[in-house]
């Protein structure tokens, strides 16, 4: 086997552990996420300072963010091996 | 061994036995009743606690402590083990000890183990009887002791009679019984002097064998009691039990109990804010419950009259009844005491569904169309209302307040049936508690001699008119009185030539739909058959004459219908009329079979006026002296290939929405109309994914919505297979339903979308339209700038193609930009035009 297709079966490898350990992560945000939208009573669109709800749409985006960096990272470690 | 090792092990076994003393002995104290907090109503109040004790140890007395301030004050040891028959109280000690013998009643089942007898007495002999009969119940003799001992049981409220003697001629069995006696009861060998009360026996001239103690072994580990104590202040309570061994305990916490003061407490338990169902013609039961030491009395006020709740007693719930009046949902409630405290409570409710009326007749026949509606209030959260009637179920439809159903009654309701109805409000289902009835009686066709039939069929020579009888080889008559869709059928054959054939119908006085196909001929003359459209015949009798030919008048004539294809037509309905006695007459008649010809037994030196029709053609009529013996019709109109069975077809299905959300009630509804087509019937099944089916059921009325309520839990996709049947011909169709889960959708992106769009709403950091529009500006702006100095993107496609792109999720997806003109979503078709302008300009180009 060579050098290159080794890179790659660690690329695959590495992919395969970001997504496992990333979407476990996701549980534990998801907990955070939504005693945040309680505290600030995002839900309450008339009755929060403009403040909150910006801190609430930072908020909102908080997992599909995390999802991102996390696909990015991952897709990141196979593209990596292959442009080397 | 040491002194000193010696000594310790001692001292350390000491220790091992308190401790295991300590240990194996423990009592609980548990309080039962009444709750902490409570609110004394009335005196005395009861007490009501548990108690047990462990390691063999049992349970010597329970006892109230009551006071109201930091110290107990008032303890209360009544839980009594034993009473002797002068009501002595008995001590609580495990082993009972009687102080002085006679009759004695255990309060409780013990067990009688030792009868002891005073030092000074010289019995030998001891017995125990049933104080009520006398009945010899145990004997222990025994010389020269003091101790007799048992092993008798005893049982609780009975009374036992103990007695010693001397077992010889100087003493018999003589007892004092209960209730007044005089003293001294002199015996034939003892003197029983006075119902001995101590041990002096005070009042005794004699003693004789005076028994010093009985004792029983109860052996209670366990024990519940209860006592009541007037109670008048607010009282901090608690329940101590003791044990044999002088070990107590307290239950684990002290109550306190109030005592009722100022006005009466008012609890309503019904009617409350918003009930399911009633009446405006109902009557409402009122279920209350008052709560005052001095209740003294009740009353409430409604549609401004007051009514006295007889009765009302503190504590205890009253439920009276009262006519409802649908403009009057509300009423107040008052009582008082008798320290002049009133109080009042008012009452507001409402009904989910108020039925104001509903309307059907109280009786009727099988095969009659009938009508049941049912007048209700309810908002927009009624959603469909179904007819029970029978056990069957019928779907109502509505209009305005009145939801009405419709329908033939079937022949098997032929009872007193009842009627109820219930209601889709909110996905749930509410039943009226409310029944009517509707009798339905049988109708009958049948052969008949009587003078006033409701038909009467005779028969007449076609060539003279002359009447002649004839014989009926076989006739079927269909028969209803409402729409048709529930029709009785009468099959009658008389080979008997008769000039008449009468037929009646009963019940009376209701006009009656005839469909009939007769076939009757006679000697010499040739079978005909008779089969005229759908009439209506009444009380008034109906004259049929049907024509025979003789059979050197007439000859066979077959008539071959075909299309404009030259396919043959089955299911055409022919006529041949004739005018005879100057009125025109049917002689023949009859319908294609699947070889598309029909023949006639027809005269031909007449001229007939022949008629063929068939849905969905154009009907044929001309006249014709019959004298060829076969002719071909061709019907005009649609051809097999074009008469689709979508044809004036319109569907309606619900829900609209393309997806759905598990776990939610959906109504699925099928509805089906037809300008083209009579359809006999359709309806509709639901189908989930792993083959499962759901009926919705069927009808033969076009435009009835048939609805099915069903949730959907956690299917993925939910299939609705609907058909409709025109002309025995089965179509179908299938619409499906993706089921989407939103367990997990609190975290995804709509979530930021839609808080985007209702704080952009609601209003956000004063963001007006402009501010939107100068952000969504800023926005193209850059990513443009970043992605041409970057990455090089500066084609008119790919810029065109980036703008259309963040314009459309900043519009469509976000909402982030304003209505432009009053116009949803312009810029991006504004975008979407710049695009496709822009590549129809690449491609020309090229």
């Amino acid at each position: 086997m060579n050098k290159k297709a080794q890179s790659l079966g660690l690329g695959i490898m590495s992919f395969i552990l970001i997504i496992l350990v990333g979407f476990m992560s996701v549980n534990f945000l998801m907990t955070e996420v939504s005693n945040a939208r309680v505290d600030l009573d995002c839900s309450n669109a008339t009755g929060i300072e403009d403040g909150n709800k910006l801190l609430c749409l930072v908020v909102d985006f908080t997992i599909p963010y995390w999802i991102w960096i996390i696909m990015g990272i991952a897709i990141s470690a196979v593209t990596a091996r292959f442009i080397l | 061994m040491k002194p000193f090792s010696a000594t310790l092990m001692m001292l350390v076994m000491g220790l091992v036995v308190v401790l295991s003393a300590s240990v194996s002995a423990v009592v609980t104290t548990t309080i039962n009743s009444p709750a902490d907090n409570y609110v004394l109503l009335s005196n005395p109040q009861a007490f009501s606690g548990s108690s047990s004790s462990t390691g063999g140890v049992n349970i010597a007395n329970m006892s109230l402590w009551t006071n109201g301030s930091a110290s107990w004050g008032i303890k209360n040891t009544t839980f009594l083990i034993a009473t002797d028959a002068h009501g002595n109280v008995q001590d609580d000690s495990d082993v009972l000890t009687i102080a002085v013998g006679g009759i004695i009643q255990p309060k409780y089942d013990v067990v009688l183990t030792k009868v002891t007898q005073n030092s000074s007495s010289t019995g030998n002999r001891t017995r125990i009887w049933y104080t009520t009969n006398g009945t010899l119940l145990a004997t222990n003799v025994t010389a020269g002791v003091d101790e007799f001992l048992f092993n008798v049981q005893l049982f609780s409220g009975t009374n036992y009679t103990i007695e010693i003697d001397g077992q010889g001629a100087d003493y018999t069995g003589t007892f004092k019984t209960l209730g007044a006696q005089s003293f001294p009861i002199i015996g034939s060998n003892i003197n029983w002097i006075a119902g001995c009360t101590g041990e002096n026996c005070v009042g005794s001239s004699t003693q004789v064998q005076t028994i010093e103690s009985i004792t029983t072994d109860r052996g209670f580990s366990s024990f519940t009691g209860s006592l009541s104590r007037t109670i008048l202040n607010p009282t901090l309570w608690n329940i101590e039990s003791c044990d044999e061994n002088g070990v107590c305990e307290f239950a684990i916490a002290n109550r306190t109990l109030y005592v009722e003061s100022g006005s009466p407490r008012i609890e309503i338990e019904s009617p409350h804010e918003l009930m399911d169902y009633s009446r405006i013609t109902d009557t409402e039961q009122l279920n209350i419950t008052f709560r005052d030491s001095i209740l003294d009395s009740c009353w409430y006020n409604y549609n401004g009259t007051n009514i006295t709740i007889d009765g009302c007693t503190s504590g205890i719930k009253n439920a009276t009844t009262f006519a409802f009046s649908s403009n009057d949902s509300n009423m107040t409630v008052w009582a008082n005491d008798t320290d002049g405290n009133y109080n009042s409570t008012f009452i507001d409710w409402d009904y989910k569904v108020l039925e104001n009326s509903r309307t059907h007749n109280v009786s009727s026949y099988e095969t009659a169309r009938e009508t049941f509606s049912i007048n209700l209030t309810a908002n927009s959260s009624l959603t469909g209302v179904k007819l029970y009637y029978g056990g069957t179920q019928y779907t109502a439809t509505q209009s305005g307040t009145i939801w009405t159903s419709s329908f033939d009654i079937p022949t098997s309701k032929i009872a007193n049936n009842t009627i109820g109805w219930n209601f889709t409000y909110a996905g749930s289902t509410i039943n009226s508690d409310y029944l009517t009835y509707q009798d339905i009686e049988a109708i009958n066709l049948t052969y008949s001699t009587s003078e006033t039939p409701y038909i009467n069929f005779t028969f007449k020579d076609e060539s003279d008119s002359s009447v002649i009888n004839a014989t009926i080889p076989t006739s079927t008559l269909t028969y209803w009185l409402g729409n048709g869709d529930v029709t009785k059928t009468l099959t009658y054959i008389n080979t008997t030539a008769n000039y008449y054939y009468a037929f009646n119908f009963t019940p009376v006085a209701r006009p009656l739909n005839l469909d009939y196909r007769m076939q009757y001929e006679s000697v010499g003359y040739p079978q005909r058959t008779s089969e005229p459209d759908t009439f209506v015949i009444n009380s008034t009798t109906t004259d049929k004459t049907l024509y025979l030919l003789g059979t050197v008048d007439g000859i066979y004539v077959t008539f071959q219908i075909i299309n404009q294809a030259d396919q043959l037509l089955s299911g055409v309905d022919v006529t041949a009329t004739r005018t005879i006695e100057s009125t025109d007459v049917i002689v023949a008649s009859g319908t294609t079979g699947s070889s598309g010809s029909v023949t006639f037994w027809l005269n031909p030196d007449f001229s007939h006026d022949f008629s063929f029709s068939k849905t969905g053609y154009t009907t044929v009529a001309y006249s014709e002296t019959p004298t060829q013996t076969s002719y071909t019709v061709t019907l005009s109109g649609d051809t097999s290939s074009t008469n689709s069975s979508f044809r004036g077809i319109q569907r309606s299905v619900r829900p609209i929405a393309d997806y759905l959300i598990n776990d939610t009630v959906y109504t699925f509804a099928f509805n089906l109309t037809s300008t083209y087509w009579d359809t006999s019937s359709y309806g509709f099944n639901l189908r989930l994914a792993n083959g499962t089916t759901f009926s919705g059921g069927s009808t033969g009325v076009e435009g009835t919505e048939l609805t099915l309520d069903y949730n959907s839990t956690n299917q993925s996709v939910i299939y609705m297979d609907y058909w409709w049947v025109i002309n025995g011909e089965y179509t179908n169709a299938t619409v499906r339903w993706l089921v989407f889960n939103e367990d997990n959708a609190d975290w995804s992106l709509s979530v930021f979308v839609d808080d985007l769009k209702a704080y952009l709403d609601s209003g956000i950091f004063g963001l007006d339209s402009f501010g939107r529009i100068l952000i969504t500006f800023l926005v193209l702006f850059i990513s443009v700038g970043i992605m041409s100095y970057k990455y090089g993107f500066t084609s008119p496609m790919s810029i065109t193609t980036l703008i259309f792109g963040i314009v459309f999720i900043l519009d469509v997806v976000t909402g982030l930009i304003p209505d432009v003109g009053g116009v949803s979503n312009l810029p991006t078709f504004l975008a979407g035009l710049i695009l496709v302008l822009t590549i129809i300009n690449e491609v020309r180009t090229r």
